[in-house]
């Protein structure tokens, strides 16, 4: 973690708490929040975020940018895109830094507590119902005849949205160069399905994207070599 | 399944992955190809099931926790998916350096497009995890996909509604019917 010694800094690293490299410019400090109350805001956003994921996004991006002012606009967006990067529930990861932000990392753990507890629990009663539930006929076939097959389709939409989005600027050759490590993936999942690692399919659409990006980086070749590939 | 194997491969599997669904291809070979511990009937009730709570879509590994081992599995699920996200914050640190180094956000993206190709095989392979006639099946998914992409139905709404019309319409279907006797 040795910092580039471009912008003079004080000598105890560990303890500077601003970011060395000047970033976009910071909103006006968040507010000072007891922990309890921390708790409290993200425990309503946890329990009324009915509507899946991009719900539940807005209502944080409501609470912490026009509500409680964590965050400018700007900032909220770069946190959006920077928890991408992060394994596991993009929300989950945003939590944690707008937590973050207002209480140090106790902030964070109190809000992702606080943003799970109602929805887990909720999760939990619903599971609990269709399982109980699980003999009368009527709920079975509301369950595989009907939720089951939306599922599916509304999974397929969500796919289709993912892998376009991430596809969001590229051209030409290498669009379907890259449009092909879907395709490959795809293929080898329905070839050899528990045969293969999903993590070794993963792991080599990673490499395959990484050489395709490097290689065809627009700022290698200049003008020209956008002209090329266009 | 023990508890213990039940955490680690859930957190292996997100850990493994990005975003709420992410992970559902390593689960479904984890613990419906490999272990037979669970079901594509299960892994398809959770999926559908989780849409109807609050919070990040993620959370129906907290669903399908339960159907495998119940309160514990459930519990074991949100810890072990709640775990990842933390990686955020070493992310964070590295991020001012590299963000905009190619190989990195291509990294990123080809492992998303490999998500998004086995994901839409495994969803695929739900399919038969459904009962009814098949025509039917496929009606009510081409109908989820497109109301879905008119984004005028919330998502809880349309998943109601699909249970309606399977308690009505679905009801005749060869497993539904064999059920009952």
């Amino acid at each position: 973690m040795a910092w580039h010694p471009d912008v003079p800094h004080n000598r105890s690293m560990d303890a500077a708490p601003a970011p060395v490299v000047p970033v976009a410019p910071e909103p006006a400090t968040p507010r000072p929040l007891r922990l309890s109350r921390l708790f409290a805001v993200w425990f309503a956003i946890g329990l009324q975020s009915f509507g899946g994921g991009s719900a539940t996004g807005e209502l944080i991006r409501r609470v912490a940018v026009d509500r409680e002012r964590w965050v400018s606009e700007a900032e909220f967006a770069r946190e959006l895109t920077l928890v991408q990067l992060a394994p596991g529930m993009n929300l989950l990861a945003l939590t944690l830094l707008l937590g973050r932000r207002v209480r140090g990392l106790k902030g964070g753990v109190t809000a992702l507590v606080g943003l799970l507890v109602p929805s887990v629990t909720v999760a939990i009663l619903l599971a609990a119902l269709a399982r109980g539930l699980g003999d009368n006929e009527a709920v079975r076939a509301a369950l595989s005849g009907g939720v089951v097959p939306a599922t599916v389709g509304m999974g397929l939409y969500g796919t289709f949205r993912t892998g376009r989005g991430l596809l969001d600027g590229l051209k030409g050759v290498t669009l379907v160069l890259t449009l092909l490590i879907a395709v490959a993936s795809g293929l080898l999942a329905a070839l050899y399905w528990g045969r293969l690692p999903v993590f070794m399919i993963l792991f080599g659409g990673g490499v395959v994207g990484a050489v395709l990006s490097v290689a065809f980086d627009p700022k290698r070749f200049g003008e020209a070599g956008e002209a090329d590939v266009a | 399944m023990p508890p213990l194997t039940l955490f680690w491969l859930l957190l292996k599997a997100t850990l493994l992955s990005t975003g709420g669904t992410g992970n559902l291809p390593a689960i479904q070979q984890e613990f419906v190809a490999a272990r037979g511990a669970a079901t594509d009937a299960d892994l398809a009730e959770a999926l559908g099931i989780g849409q109807l709570a609050p919070g990040p879509t993620g959370l129906w590994v907290v669903c399908f926790g339960y159907f495998v081992d119940g309160v514990r599995g459930a519990l074991l699920a949100a810890t072990a998916v709640s775990l990842p996200p933390f990686v955020i914050l070493a992310v964070e640190r590295a991020y001012r350096r590299v963000h905009h180094h190619p190989a990195i956000e291509g990294f990123v993206r080809g492992m998303g497009l490999a998500v998004a190709g086995i994901s839409a095989v495994v969803l695929w392979r739900l399919m038969s995890a459904a009962t009814g006639p098949l025509w039917l099946r496929l009606a009510f998914a081409a109908v989820a996909l497109l109301l879905m992409a008119s984004r005028r139905v919330p998502v809880p709404v349309l998943i109601l509604a699909a249970a309606i019309a399977g308690a009505l319409l679905g009801g005749s279907g060869p497993a539904a019917s064999a059920s009952g006797d």
